[in-house]
């Protein structure tokens, strides 16, 4: 079966939201829905060495969708159906069924479902089905100066790019298997909880 | 933008405190009734039943308000194979037509006693289907601070302590036996110890979180959370000293229906506070 994924690079990303703001444009997002958003982690301070002062510092972008997860946590808690899995792993939200409830929003780990004051409804990224359906890459991935994006057939991108799914601050990803390979930036390492916050919280 | 979690859940703050108060109340008076069959009491009565009925009801309606929706309600019966709301909604819906069904037997005062304890029994069950459905609403897997067993224990707890405060009011001690009436009341106690539990059970987590925020935990507003803990606890030691003065003082009228007046009054604050605090504790994993 066809898993739709993004593979996201995050030693290449400098954080200049390329990807969201081509995103609002071509989904004609209203202000505050973000079907991509970009987070900026940082962390550290000075620290003492003999009698030198030091920056030990970490700061890394994150730029990040819904992952169309595998086992995607939002699609059985929706209570009209209308949130499911399509043939091509791509998770939809039939915006015909939604009733506003917000129950998604309140499951999804990943801050994937962005409700719309606007509408009422409960939207999400939709990988620019409509695009792919064109053979042209979604919007996000086309904007990315650093290409630092890429998208595939979830197999095919773990075959190209080795990577992974958990960087902080993003959580386990065992309960939801999310379709998305991510290439941490070496600062990933040493950020945790005690280390590290993201830092744009008012953006995103 | 980042949210405030879930602390504006004004409309789900009232459906879930009315719809277990509706519930809490109707097993308390079919137990009653059970209990004190031999008395001949009739604590079930059409006048009950309405204002059951309505609490239960203006509760439904509540939740409306907190879709963007409202008008495509319907919808959200549509995935009871594997949504709890959806299985919440249901059972809310079993629970309010077996309740009108016997307020409409009691009223036009037709039916059996068979078939009127058989929609008892419907909606004592309904009612407990739609308390376990509605905690386990909650429980989700990304909401650690939902996740616990406070979630079932605080609903049920404000279930059999609103509920038999409601059935004591209900309960007219003049058509009554004094033994039922009695029974009432050391529901409400023990209600009222359960409760003291939960609030316990209940703050444990928060104050867990309050202690050491993480970065991979939405933030809350911590203020709101402060004020909230404070007013249920205030609320709830003038609660329970307002139904302890009516225990002990009930002889006498004028003090016993002030101080039970009063009691019942800052249960309701404490339980709203409780409930709005539960919204306001609202944290997920991750972004």
């Amino acid at each position: 079966m066809k898993q739709w994924a993004f593979y996201f690079d995050s030693s290449l990303c400098s954080g200049c939201k390329a990807c969201q703001g081509a995103c609002k444009d071509k989904n004609d997002l209203e202000v505050g829905v973000l079907w991509r958003r970009v987070y900026e982690v940082q962390g550290g301070g000075w620290k003492k060495s003999g009698s030198l002062w030091l920056p030990s510092i970490l700061t890394y972008h994150l730029s990040m969708s819904c992952h169309h997860c595998e086992n995607p946590i939002c699609a059985p808690s929706c209570p009209t159906k209308a949130i499911f899995k399509r043939t091509d792993g791509i998770v939809f939200i039939d915006p015909s069924a939604c009733i506003g409830c917000r129950y998604c929003e309140w499951a999804c780990p990943y801050g994937a479902i962005q409700f719309d004051d606007y509408t009422h409804l409960a939207t999400k990224c939709d990988f620019c089905w409509d695009y792919l359906e064109q053979g042209r890459p979604p919007a996000c991935v086309a904007a990315c100066p650093m290409r630092a994006l890429d998208f595939g057939d979830l197999e095919e991108l773990r075959k190209k790019y080795p990577g992974t799914s958990e960087v902080f601050p993003l959580p386990d990803t065992k309960e939801t298997r999310p379709a998305v390979i991510i290439k941490p930036h070496r600062d990933a390492a040493k950020a945790n909880p005690d280390s590290a916050e993201v830092a744009n919280w008012e953006e995103i | 933008m980042r949210r405030e979690g879930a602390a504006k859940e004004w409309p789900l703050v009232g459906f879930t405190l009315l719809a277990q108060t509706a519930v809490g109340a109707f097993w308390t008076l079919a137990a009653a009734e059970t209990f004190f069959a031999s008395e001949g009491a009739l604590f079930l009565d059409s006048r009950a039943l309405l204002v059951i009925l309505i609490l239960a009801g203006t509760g439904t309606v509540l939740s409306l308000f907190h879709l963007g929706r409202p008008l495509r309600a319907a919808n959200a019966l549509a995935n009871l194979r594997s949504s709890w709301l959806s299985r919440e909604i249901l059972a809310d819906l079993i629970f309010l037509a077996s309740g009108a069904a016997l307020w409409l037997m009691e009223t036009a005062g037709f039916g059996s006693a068979t078939l009127r304890t058989g929609l008892i029994v419907l909606a004592a069950v309904a009612g407990l289907a739609l308390l376990c459905t509605m905690s386990r609403l909650y429980m989700l897997r990304t909401v650690p601070v939902w996740k616990g067993a406070h979630t079932p224990v605080s609903f049920f707890l404000s279930a059999l302590f609103l509920g038999p405060l409601l059935a004591a009011f209900l309960s007219r001690p003049a058509d009554s036996a004094d033994a039922a009436t009695r029974w009432i009341f050391v529901v409400i106690a023990l209600g009222m110890c359960g409760l003291i539990l939960a609030a316990a059970a209940l703050l444990t987590p928060s104050v867990g979180l309050l202690a050491k925020p993480t970065p991979t935990l939405l933030a809350y507003p911590e203020k709101k959370i402060r004020a909230f803990l404070a007013v249920r606890e205030v609320a709830l030691l003038a609660a329970a000293a307002g139904l302890m003065i009516f225990l002990v003082r009930s002889s006498d009228g004028s003090t016993a229906r002030l101080a039970f007046i009063g009691g019942t009054a800052a249960a309701l604050i404490s339980e709203i506070s409780g409930r709005a605090l539960f919204y306001a504790m609202y944290s997920r994993v991750g972004v």
